[in-house]
């Protein structure tokens, strides 16, 4: 047996059933009395990263089609299967084959639908209304301001909340005695705050933690939490804000070309480390702004790295 | 072998572009007893065969060959010690002497001083005749030296000469290529046999000629100039023209570009990365301010093809002319350290990878590979470094793993 034990956690402890699922108990109890009739509506899910929708999905499914749900449940996602021909094909090829069994339906869920463009959302309506009477959709996004009229008013829509403290309390619990951890009191407060409410985040975080030490305390998962968050772009920023244009442009330069980054990875990290600086407020403001002015030039304009240059000149002249 | 040496010319027949010059030192040579100057000054760029011909001169009139080159120490002392004696003794094999004086305009300093009269005294005395090379015969220092020589001008190669020597070099070494990659070559060495020939021989690769990522030496220039123009009081109108009439796109053609692309003869680029070598602080910000509403403006015209935009783009590049200059004086310009080819290697392997294990991670976790690269990856190879292995669990290959826990 290779290696079960070093399976990823956030997979490993992913709720199976209703129950299990934390911090979205009316959402739950709504679901779950749809399901008893057999009878769903296209749905959609909104809410922040890691707060449980792709799991009520999963469990969904389960729930309809038992452990064989593979068969009956498909899942795409908006911002990797390109193109919304491609997602088109997808889901045609997939309704066609008529649902077998007690549920008269297959499950289509289809994540992160924001990333969808307007006319991609008007051509799914399309396909969700031609595959309606075989098939139904829950889609998934962060904001649901995104997504066109048409299709909100075709959707039960159901907005998660992000998890509170209590309930990662209980996460972290569970987690502790299934892995023999030791876990100061005080280390929920701290990964709480540092995985800001994302069960993705918390979970990776413990499991990166418990690889170095069994006991947990607040000091390493800070120290883990600095491991594992990128400094150099960090360094860029320091660097720039220090007057040092040209030592932070080369190691914008080098950092981008040894990890692979793009600028708009850039600006993002750079975006949020700026909030975390320790500078006056009115300062930090401003540089967000420049943040913001940069990344819509670099998404209208054609060359990253001069628009990237062009934030750091900015930091770096007072 | 260096292609270089082996196909160096062999006889006055092979100077083509420069047949009259050559033949004007072969019958100088020839004659020597019948001169009234004692030595002829062969000026020209770099890679047209001047130091060659000394040699080709000295071989067909059976001359023994006494050769002062650069890395030779020339003193005034040095140059009577080598030259003096050696210039007035009979040579014991051959008819004759010829006495070679390469890069006389690389003399440099202190150390040379005094070394161009002691230079003048010696072939005054001379019972042979001397040649002096020099790439630049109208430097003050060689004033003197000047009115004692027969001046003869060497002139770049033409393209066509250089594509016949190419040519001739692949189909003898029985390398495949295409006559349009040749001319290339030969158009981008600026008339320099040494260059084209280095070049060539750097692209051969298993016996095909390849130029794929290969540097025209010709744009270099023209950029720098370009660079001058913007930067070094020029004023907007000429900026604008300098730019109009640059031979390299002042963008990448095309959509958008990364970090880093292939080729480096981009005006924007070269602009870009010398514009903090000119400007600072406050000024740094402004000319950054131009460059960046000029991408701008590119980028629109990329996506909405509406090309009217380029007379923008263009005149904020040149606006960078109208900015207060911080700081006068020399800088050398740099190519720009972003676009080599093996920058862009480096990076689209990390990134394949990067993007590569976050799609397994992305199918494994229920994700979109754009969040597993964020809020998994980052844990996923903290811990592979911390010899905890994912890769069967993820369905990792072997490189993807080494690549984590590196």
């Amino acid at each position: 047996m290779l290696n079960s034990e070093y399976t990823i956690w956030i997979e490993k402890y992913r709720p199976k059933t209703f129950q299990e699922i934390k911090g979205q108990e009316r959402l739950v109890r709504r679901i779950e009395a749809m399901i008893g009739q057999k009878n769903l509506p296209h749905m959609l899910f909104s809410g922040p990263p890691g707060c449980g929708k792709s799991t009520m999905a999963l469990v969904i499914a389960k729930s309809l089609y038992g452990e064989e749900y593979h068969r009956h449940f498909l899942e795409l996602n908006s911002s990797d299967d390109r193109g919304i021909n491609v997602i088109r094909e997808t889901i045609k090829d997939f309704a066609k084959i008529k649902a077998m069994g007690e549920v008269p339906f297959k499950l289509i869920f289809l994540d992160e639908a924001d990333a969808l463009t307007r006319e991609a959302q008007h051509a799914l309506r399309r396909t969700m209304e031609t595959y309606s009477s075989s098939t139904r959709f829950i889609l998934s996004v962060n904001y649901s301001s995104k997504i066109i009229d048409p299709l909100l008013s075709r959707c039960a829509v159901f907005r998660f909340q992000p998890l509170k403290e209590e309930d990662f309390k209980e996460i972290l619990a569970m987690i502790s005695e299934k892995e023999g951890l030791t876990v100061e009191d005080t280390v929920l407060r701290e990964l709480y705050l540092i995985s800001h409410g994302d069960v993705r985040k918390f979970e990776n975080l413990l499991q990166s933690c418990a690889a170095l030490n069994k006991t947990v305390t607040v000091e390493l998962v800070r120290e883990i939490a600095s491991a594992t968050t990128p400094r150099e772009i960090k360094d860029v920023v320091l660097l720039a804000l220090a007057g040092n244009f040209i030592k932070g442009r080369e190691l914008l330069l080098k950092t981008m070309l040894q990890q692979g980054l793009s600028g708009l990875d850039v600006v993002k990290q750079i975006q949020q480390d700026v909030l975390d600086l320790d500078i006056e407020e009115k300062r930090k403001a401003k540089l967000v702004e420049d943040c913001g002015d940069i990344e819509f030039r670099l998404v209208e304009g054609s060359d990253e790295f001069v628009q990237l240059c062009t934030l750091l000149a900015r930091f770096s002249s007072p | 072998m260096m292609l270089v040496n082996q196909y160096k010319p062999r006889s006055i027949e092979d100077f083509k572009s420069n047949n009259k010059a050559a033949k004007k030192a072969y019958d100088f040579v020839k004659d020597y007893e019948g001169q009234t100057k004692k030595a002829i000054l062969i000026s020209g760029p770099p890679g047209t065969g001047k130091t060659e011909l000394a040699y080709v001169l000295a071989k067909d009139l059976q001359l023994e060959l006494l050769e002062l080159n650069a890395s030779d120490i020339r003193t005034a002392d040095a140059i009577e010690r080598i030259l003096g004696n050696a210039s007035r003794q009979r040579s014991l094999f051959y008819k004759g002497k010829l006495i070679l004086v390469d890069d006389i305009d690389a003399i440099s300093g202190v150390q040379d001083r005094g070394c161009i009269k002691a230079l003048i005294d010696v072939l005054e005395r001379s019972k042979y005749p001397f040649v002096i090379t020099a790439i630049d015969p109208e430097v003050d220092f060689l004033d003197s030296l000047r009115k004692k020589c027969v001046l003869v001008k060497f002139d770049k190669l033409s393209i066509e000469e250089l594509f016949v020597l190419l040519k001739k070099v692949c189909d003898e070494q029985a390398v495949s290529y295409s006559e349009t990659t040749l001319r290339k070559l030969a158009r981008y060495s600026q008339g320099d046999a040494r260059a084209a020939l280095n070049d060539l021989q750097s692209f051969i690769i298993n016996g095909t000629l390849d130029i794929e990522g290969f540097e025209p030496r010709l744009y270099k220039e023209e950029l720098e100039e370009m660079l001058l123009t913007l930067f070094k009081g020029g004023s907007f109108a000429n900026s604008l023209t300098a730019l109009n009439n640059l031979d390299v796109p002042l963008y990448p053609f095309g959509g958008r570009s990364l970090v880093i692309w292939g080729d480096m003869h981009i005006g924007v680029y070269w602009i870009e990365e010398n514009v903090n070598k000119e400007f600072f602080d406050l000024g740094l910000g402004k000319a950054y301010e131009l460059i960046s509403l000029s991408d701008l403006f590119y980028g629109r015209i990329i996506k909405r093809q509406y090309w009217r935009y380029l007379v923008y783009s263009t005149a904020l590049l040149a606006a960078l002319s109208t900015l207060p200059k911080e700081k006068r004086g020399v800088v050398t310009y740099t190519g720009p350290s972003r676009s080599p080819k093996q920058n862009f290697r480096l990076w689209s392997l990390v990134n394949r990878k990067r993007t590569s294990i976050s799609g397994k991670l992305s199918t494994f976790t229920h994700c979109s590979t754009k969040r597993a690269l964020q809020t998994v990856l980052p844990y996923v190879r903290f811990m592979s470094k911390h010899d905890i292995d994912f890769s069967y669990d993820l369905g990792l290959e072997q490189d993807e793993s080494d690549w984590l826990s590196t």
